[in-house]
């Protein structure tokens, strides 16, 4: 549905945020994994033709994305990563503005829009109030609210659940989960349950690459028999990275836990650990960082 | 720790855009304004370029344009810990208050100055640059700039960077902060502009926070010398003005530190329990969930989209505090620009509409600039400065939605700004009783054409935002191309082609309206709006979506003008602008000549060099003229066929004749009797005749001619004010030739020769040059001729020329007049036609006429008495008035003075038609201008000077004292005291910045400040010394030896002469204000006062006295004070409203000893005591001539009795 092709992006001062990006995306919820500083907004932003990316190409069924931006954008919802609001007017009014901006202008037909749209954020109640008043989980509901408005088919929400509390972000899937099936989704994120909880497929960006995709569970299943775990001292971890591939290690009640990536059992008490999808991006990610991930994306 | 604070703000300051931009911007302007021969500050003239003056003049304007910039850095020093959400770290830490507050300061005020340090560094590079004239610069001085920069301009910045920082702490906003320079800009310069009379001026010099207004006051009246060699020293006036601010800095810098607190309020959004929860639930459990809309497309979604942003961008303007606050603001400067309306002397117009749109446009023309530059800034960066850009770019909104609602909204605040205007303005007209309210002007003038090119500016504004990607690099561009619309055409740009939302000048008139010029105006503005409607489209392509891209990048969205729509409307925005640059290049180019003021100059030095070799063949001299003159004002044309007589006025045979025509006529038909045209040079209408037959002396010949005035169209510059609707005025220098070469077309001025390696030339010959005692000043190929005319102009309106109407009549639908003139008259006449008005008054055998405008009968009255009254006086005091009639005739306000033509007298309707004198003890400039120009039918119409020096003495010091004369005995001492101080002061101001230097009353080179301010100054105190009787019986000695004669012409010295052999006694003081550059300087030292037994009262004063010579630069030596003075004793302060008469205890000239103690004794208690009370001689500082007295010693029986006066 969502197809990029070798999207490459330099900034001005040399940077390379996007190197040679290739990506189909189907319709559903698709999970763009990736630690902070990956590429995912630059990504993200391009998509949403609010950047120019240096070279590439992007379709969206037969819309070429670069060339026709208002094509695209008429069949838009963005929740930006970070975005403030105008000091004055209330979220009823700013949703009511921004419905007209996206061609709703029939005055019945937007409010039933902007009312339904409210009342399934949970922000009806607090319809009249500032938005500059709102606290941060009701600002993000705001902000899908407001992508949701004239039914768009290419939806693109970037971070949203970064410093939400638990019971947020749990309110916050359940309205994505809401979506639907027919249009899609792009959620970006660096928190692998959100991917888990929600994405049917996914990829994993690191260093402007995509190194791993497919689902969740083909990923997982690749790593099968590949991880495993073992309880040291805290001291000891510089001297098992030196000797190990470890690929992420926890703190489990005051002790740590080291998973390292094997084909065969390391030994030395190591003991075999059922992989996540946790373990996927982490190991993604040290393949990544040792050089590997390149020809791993390119394959 | 302050210090390194301080350190890290400096590197952080100097790696930043904003020190390295207005380091550059500030280098370039200085410098480009010292390499450009077109642009002097401060310098000119005497004064060097790069002399203290000019150097501490150029840094101290640049630093008003520094307001820009400080808060740029002041608020950036203390808003970004706070825009990046550092502050909670920072101030965690254990830094304190005053090392963080006051270390951010110096290090954001230490890289200001460094930044601002190009404009000194540009001017003194600029001095270096070979191209600049080596005359005109002092050796190079380096502490100069140094001491400027470091104790004059320095501390200016540090002032307003205290205010700037001080609200930025206090709004924490950078909106805010810019909001405030900006106002305090205007404020600044508005005031400025409104207290301008020399009563503001001390208080001026004061307050002054740029001390710019003390810098001018202190060396208002420096001489050219001083301005070379002089630094402004810290003392009066500065030292005053330093210590006031240095003051509120230092209480600025403790309210900053007073209001900054680590700590901030967390606001804490909280989600409260809402009791009205049950409501909202049920409420909510009506409204059906899962319909997300259908988008609809087309042009009417778009419009309504257009109309919401619009409407929502006007809304967010008007509701923000800024804009209140500027509105508040520019009423407050518009409404005391609409109570001003100065017209001279203190005196103020009428409110008529004209007057009041200028107002208007003065009083927000500033703020409107202003506020587009920084409201455009803001309005374009709104959703992104509220970090919403990244939503509202992703809808599917067009661009040009976004910018046109932008600058729609932008143009209606702009409106309402100038409706708020024109509404105050007609409530002030109907305040003062001013019922002829023009709505329709109003409309036109003050709203329309006013708001227009604003509205084109706004566009460029927002191009140049989109273009540069940056808020800061937007508005120092905007400032540049302010600057650009000042300089550009002193550059030698001149072609409105080129200049963004150039313009013509339309001037207002109320006779006339706005005439024809308004035409050419409105085209420049369609051919501009075209213009900016092809910007429009670029800035809504190149607009920045989401993230800052390079320009590069967001090139690719130019394909956009490939869609058919885009395409088309680029099309015809590209045709209509080429269409409308076409017909004004056909208007500018075409039908007339495209001259800059260089070409021009080019053109006058190639006449030079070509003709001057002719200047001093004989030539005969014209001595009778017949001419008929067809006036067409609706076609701005002037048809002229004259015959008139030349006659061999020299001793020797004449074999050529030369003549040249103006350069603005066309000749049609020229012919000399018996002669044959050899040359014509058309470029400089230059024509030479071969004689066939030699001129013998005493022989006459005819010249017949026939030439045609014309203006087409309309021209970039210099459109004709003369050839108008209604209003015509003409007289014979534009469409009639001059015999032999005509020296006026040559260069004067002395730098600019010296550009085109010209010697000087002589701005009049020297008084002893006695082969000019047969050439009167005004015209050299002509003395007193014969004069009859007659002039038709369409019917509906007079057309008066010189001479008495003989008879008129109606042919073809045009009005004929025909003039005759009873006696010669000098080769000066003039014609002007308009649909006038008549008022007649027959008084003693002599009809006195005004020909007015229909409404303006304010003063016309006042006109009538000041002719009866001058003519009355002078037939008596000087000799009998030699016509039997005396005409004002009212022309339009294009251009402001009146003449005095024989019989005739055109009046500027901007002068003294529309002055109000209603007021209490104001001076009476109708009366006081009638006089002036009365006289000159004495001064000018019966005795002319010859040319050379001194001879505007003969002719204009001469009418100012007849005008004096007559004013004093209709008002009084006391007006003629206040007259003479504005001349006073006008002489002083004058003789400072003349660029050739001063020169003696007597050897006056057609000086104003000199044959009007200083002849003023000098006629009344000779009057006073010497008694009124003894100056007349002088002048009327020259009448007799002069009158009516061409050969020779009258000089200084003959006057000067008579003076000395009807008042021997007085031959030093006449040396003095005649033939000296003389300064005096008295004032009232002291005082004391006795009571005596016998209830008088004896008074001490100290008066010092001392009498200066100055040379033409202003080197001065002192001279033995050897003259008598007027010592006053008054009860009241003579400086008062309500002083009369009564109030003077004691006046006489007494000589003053060395010690200078006076003592006398008056019968009542004094208030005041005076050393020249009344300011009669010439003062550099006439305030301090008059004293409050000092102590009284009172006896104690008689002090209860004592000061019932």
């Amino acid at each position: 549905m969502l197809s990029i092709q070798n999207l490459t992006h330099t900034y001005p001062n040399g940077v390379q945020a996007l190197k040679n990006v290739t990506l189909d995306i189907p319709k559903g919820m698709f999970g763009l994994l990736g630690p902070n500083g990956a590429g995912k907004s630059s990504l993200m932003r391009t998509i949403a033709t609010l950047q120019q990316p240096t070279s590439g190409s992007i379709t969206f069924g037969d819309i070429d994305v670069l060339s026709e931006p208002d094509s695209i954008r008429r069949t838009l919802g963005y929740l930006p990563q970070d975005f403030g609001v105008y000091p004055r007017g209330s979220a009823y009014e700013l949703l009511d503005h921004l419905a007209i901006l996206k061609g709703i202008t029939n005055h019945k037909e937007r409010k039933e829009v902007v009312e339904g749209l409210l009342v399934q954020t949970n922000l009806f109640d607090a319809r009249k109030k500032k938005l500059s008043t709102y606290s941060g989980g009701m600002r993000q509901r705001f902000g899908i609210a407001q992508a949701l408005i004239g039914g768009p088919r290419l939806i693109i929400v970037d971070e949203p659940t970064a410093g939400l509390d638990p019971e947020e972000r749990n309110r916050f899937h359940n309205l994505l989960a809401e979506i639907g099936e027919e249009v899609v989704v792009i959620l970006s994120t660096h928190i692998v349950d959100d991917v888990a909880d929600l994405c049917p497929n996914m990829a994993i960006l690191a260093a402007g690459q995509i190194i791993k995709k497919g689902t969740p569970t083909e990923l997982v299943q690749a790593i099968k028999g590949q991880v495993w775990k073992k309880v040291i001292e805290r001291d000891q971890l510089d001297a098992y990275k030196d000797n190990h591939n470890v690929i992420s290690s926890h703190l489990t009640m005051g002790q740590t836990v080291i998973f390292v990536n094997a084909d065969a059992n390391p030994g030395d008490g190591f003991e075999a650990s059922e992989p996540t999808l946790e373990d996927v991006y982490f190991s993604a990610i040290a393949e990544s960082r040792n050089g590997h991930g390149a020809a791993d994306a390119a394959a | 720790m302050m210090l390194p604070i301080a350190a890290q703000e400096l590197r952080y300051f100097l790696k930043s855009p904003q020190a390295l931009v207005s380091f550059v911007i500030f280098f370039l302007l200085t410098f480009f304004a010292m390499i450009s021969p077109n642009i002097t500050i401060g310098g000119g003239g005497n004064v060097d370029v790069n002399s203290p003056y000019a150097i501490t003049m150029t840094l101290l304007t640049l630093n008003v344009f520094a307001v820009f910039v400080i808060p740029a850095f002041m608020a950036n020093a203390v808003l970004k810990d706070f825009d990046s959400k550092f502050d909670g770290i920072l101030f965690s830490t254990p830094m304190t208050k005053p090392d963080y507050l006051f270390g951010r300061f110096i290090g954001a005020f230490a890289a200001m100055s460094l930044a601002l340090a190009g404009a000194p560094l540009g001017m003194l590079i600029g001095t270096l640059w070979p191209t600049v004239d080596p005359e005109t610069l002092s050796p190079t001085n380096i502490s100069h700039y140094f001491y400027v920069y470091g104790a004059l301009v320095m501390p200016a910045s540090l002032i307003l960077s205290a205010i700037m920082y001080a609200i930025a702490i206090k709004t924490r906003s950078l909106m805010y902060t810019y909001i405030a320079a900006k106002g305090l800009l205007i404020l600044y310069i508005v005031t400025l502009n409104l207290l301008q009379g020399p009563e503001y001026r001390e208080i001026n010099a004061l307050l002054d926070p740029f001390a710019f207004s003390t810098f001018t006051e202190m060396t208002r009246y420096w001489t050219a010398v001083e301005r070379n060699t002089t630094l402004l020293s810290y003392e009066g006036y500065l030292l005053t003005n330093r210590l006031i601010w240095l003051g509120v800095t230092v209480a600025l810098g403790a309210l900053s530190y007073v209001m900054f607190s680590f700590r901030t309020a967390a606001k804490m959004p909280k989600e409260k329990k809402d009791p009205m929860k049950a409501v909202h639930d049920l409420l909510a459990s009506q409204v059906s969930v899962g319909s997300k809309g259908t988008p609809v497309w087309g042009n009417r979604t778009t419009f309504a989209q257009f109309w919401l942003r619009t409407r929502f961008e006007v809304k967010s303007v008007f509701t923000s505090l800024p804009f209140l606050i500027i509105v508040k603001f520019s009423l407050f400067l518009t409404i005391t620009a609409l109570i001003q309306r100065n017209v001279g002397y203190g005196l103020d117009a009428y409110p008529v509409t004209r007057l009041m749109i200028d107002a208007i446009r003065g009083g927000f023309g500033l703020a409107l600039v202003v506020l587009l530059i920084f409201y455009s800034a803001d309005i374009i960066w709104r959703e992104r400065v509220a970090k919403f850009n990244e939503i509202i770019d992703a809808l599917p909104t067009p661009n040009w939605v976004y910018v046109v609602s932008k600058l729609t909204a932008l143009g209606l605040v702009l409106l309402s700004v100038l409706v708020l205007g024109i509404f105050t303005s007609i409530t002030i007209q109907l305040l003062s009783g001013y019922d002829a309210l023009e709505v329709s002007l109003y409309l036109h003038r003050g709203l329309a054409h006013t708001l227009l090119p604003f509205l084109l500016v706004a566009v460029l504004s927002a191009f140049v935002q989109v273009l540069s990607n940056n808020r800061f690099v937007g508005m120092m561009i905007m400032v540049l191309y302010l600057i650009s619309t000042i300089v550009l055409q002193a550059l030698g740009f001149e072609h409105p082609l080129y200049r963004f939302a150039s313009d013509i000048d339309t001037p207002m008139s109320d006779m006339n309206g706005s005439g024809r010029f308004i035409v050419g105006d409105y085209w420049l503005i369609a051919y501009w709006t075209f213009v900016s409607g092809l910007l429009l489209m670029l800035t809504y392509m190149l607009w920045s979506r989401g993230t800052l891209q390079p320009l590069k990048l967001r090139m690719r969205n130019l394909r956009a003008f490939a869609r058919p729509l885009s395409g088309a409307a680029a099309a015809i925005l590209l045709m209509g602008a080429v269409g409308t640059g076409g017909f004004i290049y056909y208007n500018t180019n075409i039908l007339n000549e495209y001259i800059t003021v260089d070409d021009l100059e080019e053109l006058q030095v190639e006449y030079e060099q070509t003709y001057r070799q002719y200047a001093d063949l004989p030539m005969p001299r014209t001595t009778a003229i017949k001419v008929d003159v067809d006036i067409f004002p609706y076609r701005r044309r002037i048809e002229v066929r004259s015959n008139q007589v030349l006659q061999n006025k020299t001793d020797e045979a004449i074999s050529t004749v030369h003549m040249v025509f103006p350069p603005q006529a066309d000749v049609v038909d020229v012919a000399l009797e018996g002669a044959t045209r050899e040359t014509f040079d058309e470029r400089f209408n230059y024509h030479i005749f071969e004689l066939d037959r030699p001129m013998l002396p005493g022989e006459t010949r005819t010249l017949g001619y026939e030439t045609l005035i014309q203006q087409q169209g309309f021209s970039h510059e210099r459109n004709s004010v003369t050839l108008v609707r209604n209003g015509t005025f003409v007289n014979n220098s534009e469409f009639a030739p001059y015999i032999g070469f005509w020296p006026g077309g040559m260069m004067a001025d002395r730098n600019t020769r010296r550009e085109y390696g010209l010697e000087p030339l002589p701005r009049t010959p020297k008084l002893e040059d006695a082969s000019q005692y047969g050439n009167n000043y005004i015209r050299q190929d002509s003395d007193f001729v014969t004069f009859e005319t007659t002039v038709s102009t369409v019917e509906g309106q007079t057309v008066v020329a010189p001479g008495y109407l003989e008879r008129d009549w109606v042919e073809d639908g045009r009005h004929y007049f025909e003039y005759s003139m009873d006696a010669p008259i000098l080769n000066f006449y003039s014609y002007l036609s308009a649909e006038y008005q008549v008022i007649r008054e027959e008084w003693n055998d002599l009809l006195i006429e005004v020909f007015h405008h229909a409404p303006h009968t304010y003063n016309t009255g006042r006109m009538i008495q000041a002719v009866k009254d001058s003519i009355s006086y002078f037939n008596t005091a000087f000799s009998p008035y030699q016509h039997k009639q005396l005409r004002i005739l009212e022309f339009p306000a294009y251009r402001n003075f009146a003449q005095a033509f024989p019989n005739t007298v055109p009046y500027s309707e901007g002068i003294g038609f529309i002055a109000d004198i209603s007021g209490e003890g104001v001076i009476d400039m109708p009366y006081y201008v009638t006089a002036h120009e009365v006289a000159h039918q004495w001064w000018a119409h019966q005795v002319m000077a010859a040319n050379t020096q001194g001879g505007t003495m003969l002719v204009e010091t001469l009418a100012q004292y007849g005008a004096l004369l007559v004013m004093e005995k209709q008002y009084g001492k006391d007006q003629i005291r206040k007259f003479l101080k504005f001349e006073l002061d006008r002489y002083l101001v004058g003789r400072a910045t003349d660029p050739e230097g001063e020169l003696p009353l007597y050897r006056v080179e057609n000086q104003q400040y000199i044959h009007y301010r200083k002849g003023a100054v000098i006629m009344y105190a000779l009057k006073d010394y010497l008694g009124e009787d003894v100056v007349n019986r002088a002048l009327r000695r020259l009448i007799d030896l002069r009158a009516f004669q061409g050969k020779p012409y009258a000089i200084s010295t003959d006057f000067i002469a008579f003076l000395k052999e009807e008042a021997p006694e007085h031959v030093g003081l006449i040396e003095d204000f005649f033939e000296k550059i003389t300064l005096f300087n008295v004032s009232a030292g002291g005082s004391k006062v006795e009571q005596l037994a016998d209830g008088t009262y004896k008074v001490t004063i100290d008066a010092e006295v001392a009498k200066i010579y100055a040379d033409a630069e202003g080197n001065e030596t002192t001279a033995d004070f050897d003259i008598p003075v007027d010592i006053g004793v008054f009860s009241k302060n003579p400086a008062d409203d309500d002083f009369s008469a009564e109030h003077v205890l004691y006046l006489e000239k007494h000589t003053v000893t060395e010690d200078g103690a006076i003592e006398l004794i008056v019968d009542y208690e004094p208030t005041h005591v005076g050393v020249d009370p009344y300011n009669k001689l010439i003062d550099r500082n006439s305030n301090d001539n008059l004293r409050a007295v000092d102590t009284v010693e009172l006896i104690a029986s008689a002090a209860t009795s004592a000061g019932s006066r």
